[in-house]
């Protein structure tokens, strides 16, 4: 009994005589470390993404030290299980970098080494990944070394823009090359409460998809064709009204429904029939109608037949019609919507050098064989045979068309006479006009249409030029709101909109 | 004294469990010899277990008097640096297939440093094919290599033919099964099964077709009947109708 006593006493001497405090006897020196100074800098950052991310903190490495410099970014851990793979983003003492990562919270670290000691200094900053693309004009043009995107957005867009940004080159950030191909059309598509919200974009080789809030890559090429044996030829996109896809590919139509699940929505083979569709479709028109376009090879305007994946011709017109759609036999210049939602459509005589607009009201629900509106003989107008690009006013009685160097302001419905509303600067050549017309329009109805984009090449460099004008009136004004520099020869602009 | 007695015997026996909670068992590898399972899984969220397929040498050429089927497998137990070689072997109970006449096993292939290989069945195009369908339930047989593994997945079963049955997965977006039609669709698509994509969340397998793919296919195939019909104007049977004399439409 005894001995068991002195053996748990023995234990317990054993166990507190173990903890002696270390007295030490060492000599202490002084070190001098790297210091940074974040003073006033504040700790978080928000960025747009794919936007510069520029923090410049003071360093002051000891006198006679070398110091290198490593940024660290990584994803903020939300919880235990995260893992957190980080990614050097810079060597640099001023961090001056594109952020390409998804939208979301991260941590940017600056570590400084001081070569002569070793001894490293952090300091950590939280970065906050946003998109902010609800709204916007997005700009596709043809640089050098490929296409690419850019974004821009003005207080002339939203009244929720307070300043002016331009994102640059959009797309080569987000693939890390610029598009091949001959740059050809850039749309946005969003539907609320579904899952369409992208951005689809084509060259005469390529076509692909992107996430509309951060322009993320989604699907291209054969992934977003239903038959792979489809040769790669976009020319013409849109996402109409009836909640379908529409693209024109090797002049043929290819349309695919709206889906629950994007993997799902991809276009199958063309519609089949006896056509050659020209490069130009409208959003909006009847469900009746599912889709509509112009047979340039036949010269009528088609319907298409989702039932069958078949098209079809419109009714013959009755008496006193302008015009028949089932044959206008003329060569289509351009197509858009405009006032009333009818379909505005520009057109050249198949010989000689008549122009003409004629105006077709797809939003019936019946084709009684009545739809057409108007026909304009424009052959009278300046400068018209040298007119490129046409846009037509959803408030007014006017049309734009624009030729090399000037806009002209087409007053089609009281006195069919154009005058010049804008000319611009000498050396530049007029490459790309479009309207301000988003989709949906529910919370920027009071900036939709009020400017027009206008982009520019003078051989070297392109511009777009913000234009402010009068919705009713067409009179546009003559100083430029914003001016934007691009890196190549703009081929489309698009309105980014959500709601 | 009892009470000291057992306050000192809380005390040691406190100790001993501190004492040895520090002592924490290596974990046992396995030890066992090597095995393989079928792994077999559906391409949905949860990759159910699948435990049959079906065949048909209908969208084969004629010439052609065997084809190879390769089922996968997972192996158990390390990997290892060299090829090893799973084979299968028979399960009488539900076989119709004879073996050497019907179909063989080959070796099949765990390559080098991989978890996953498959085995292999040859399947031959025999005569009785024509006239019906021919069944064969298998699981991993013994070799150098491998023994059978997980008891959950130790059989599987293939089926084939070489005849016209419609397939459970007739597309809808078809319209009304006929054999003349279905025979129509092999020799335009080359495909004669049509499996659905389990779920859209997930992309499609080759192979896996949605509604849409399929509607796509019927749009295909109704041009083709087009150009079929028309290029075979004044032909007895054109425009095609089937075995029971009705016009084939999609």
């Amino acid at each position: 009994m005894k001995g068991i006593i002195y053996l748990v006493m023995g234990l317990f001497f054993a166990a507190f005589t173990s903890c002696k405090e270390d007295l030490g006897s060492y000599d202490y020196v002084d070190t001098d470390i790297v210091q940074i100074d974040t003073t006033g800098m504040g700790s978080t950052y928000r960025i747009i993404r794919l936007s510069n991310l520029k923090i410049s903190p003071k360093i002051r490495v000891p006198e006679g030290h070398n110091g290198t410099y490593q940024w660290l970014l990584y994803a903020k851990q939300t919880s235990n299980n995260s893992s957190m793979n980080s990614k050097e983003i810079s060597d640099r003492p001023d961090l001056d970098v594109v952020i390409a990562e998804p939208i979301g919270e991260y941590v940017a670290e600056l570590i400084v080494t001081d070569q002569t000691t070793g001894i490293k200094s952090n300091v950590t900053f939280n970065v906050s990944v946003t998109a902010n693309m609800e709204f916007g004009m997005m700009i596709l043009y043809q640089g050098s070394a490929g296409g690419d995107v850019d974004f821009i957005r003005t207080p002339a867009l939203s009244s929720t823009i307070t300043e002016k940004t331009h994102v640059k080159g959009l797309y080569s950030l987000s693939m890390g090359k610029p598009l091949s191909g001959q740059a050809k059309f850039i749309w946005s598509a969003y539907q609320a409460f579904q899952i369409t919200n992208w951005i689809t974009l084509g060259s005469d080789n390529y076509l692909a998809r992107f996430k509309g809030g951060d322009f993320t890559f989604i699907r291209d090429q054969e992934d977003i064709y239903r038959r792979r044996e489809t040769e790669i030829n976009p020319q013409a996109y849109v996402y109409n009204s009836n909640s379908l896809h529409v693209l024109v590919n090797g002049k043929k139509l290819h349309v695919t429904g709206n889906g629950f699940y994007e993997s799902d929505i991809k276009f199958p083979g063309a519609v089949d029939g006896n056509y050659e569709v020209a490069p130009y479709l409208v959003q909006r028109h009847a469900s009746a109608f599912s889709t509509i376009a112009y047979d340039q090879k036949n010269g009528r305007f088609i319907r298409y037949y989702l039932s069958n994946n078949s098209i079809g011709d419109f009714a013959q017109p009755t008496p006193g019609q302008l015009f028949s759609l089932r044959n206008v036999g003329k060569d289509m210049l351009y197509m858009c919507n405009g006032a009333s939602n009818y379909t505005y459509a520009f057109f050249k005589d198949k010989t000689g050098n008549g122009r003409w607009m004629h105006v077709i009201d797809f939003t019936k629900s019946v084709d009684g064989g009545d739809l057409a509106v108007g026909m304009y003989d424009m052959a009278a107008l300046p400068e018209i045979e040298q007119a490129k690009y046409y846009q037509v006013s959803g408030f007014g009685g006017f049309a734009y068309y624009a030729t090399r160097d000037k806009i002209y302001n087409y007053a089609y419905r009281n006195a069919n006479t154009a005058s010049v509303a804008f000319q611009v600067p000498a050396g530049e050549e007029i490459t790309c006009m479009r309207f301000y017309k988003p989709i949906p329009n529910i919370r920027v109805t009071d900036k939709e249409e009020r400017v027009l984009y206008v982009a520019t090449w003078n051989g070297t460099a392109g511009k777009v030029y913000e234009l402010a004008l009068n919705e009713t009136s067409g009179v546009i004004s003559s100083n430029p709101v914003s001016t934007f520099e691009v890196g190549g020869r703009v081929v489309d602009m698009a309105a980014r909109a959500t709601n | 004294m009892k009470t000291y007695f057992k306050q000192i015997n809380a005390a040691i026996i406190l100790s001993s469990v501190i004492a040895f909670w520090s002592c924490e068992r290596d974990i046992i590898g396995y030890e066992q010899d090597a095995r393989v399972y079928f792994f077999e899984r559906a391409n949905d969220v949860t990759a159910t277990r699948i435990t049959q397929r079906s065949f048909t040498f209908l969208t084969l050429k004629e010439e052609q008097q065997k084809d190879t089927l390769h089922i996968k497998v997972k192996t158990m137990g390390e990997v290892s640096a060299n090829d090893r070689y799973p084979i299968a072997k028979t399960i009488k109970e539900g076989t119709t297939a004879v073996e050497g006449t019907d179909y063989e096993f080959i070796p099949g292939l765990v390559a080098a440093n991989q978890i996953e290989g498959y085995v292999a069945v040859v399947l031959h195009r025999t005569v009785r094919l024509k006239q019906e369908t021919v069944m064969l339930n298998l699981t991993i047989g013994e070799s150098a290599d491998f023994k059978g593994g997980v008891r959950e997945d130790d059989t599987f079963s293939l089926s084939w033919s070489d005849r016209l049955v419609r397939p459970d997965n007739w597309p809808f977006a078809f319209g009304a099964y006929s054999n003349v039609k279905y025979q129509f669709v092999i020799d335009e698509l080359g495909i004669a099964d049509y499996p659905a994509q389990l779920s859209p969340r997930i992309e499609a397998k080759p192979g896996e077709y949605s509604l849409a793919d399929l509607t796509d296919m019927a749009s295909q195939l109704r041009i083709r009947l087009r150009e079929v019909n028309e290029q075979n104007v004044g032909n007895p049977n054109y425009p095609l109708r089937d075995e029971n004399g009705v016009l084939i439409v999609f």
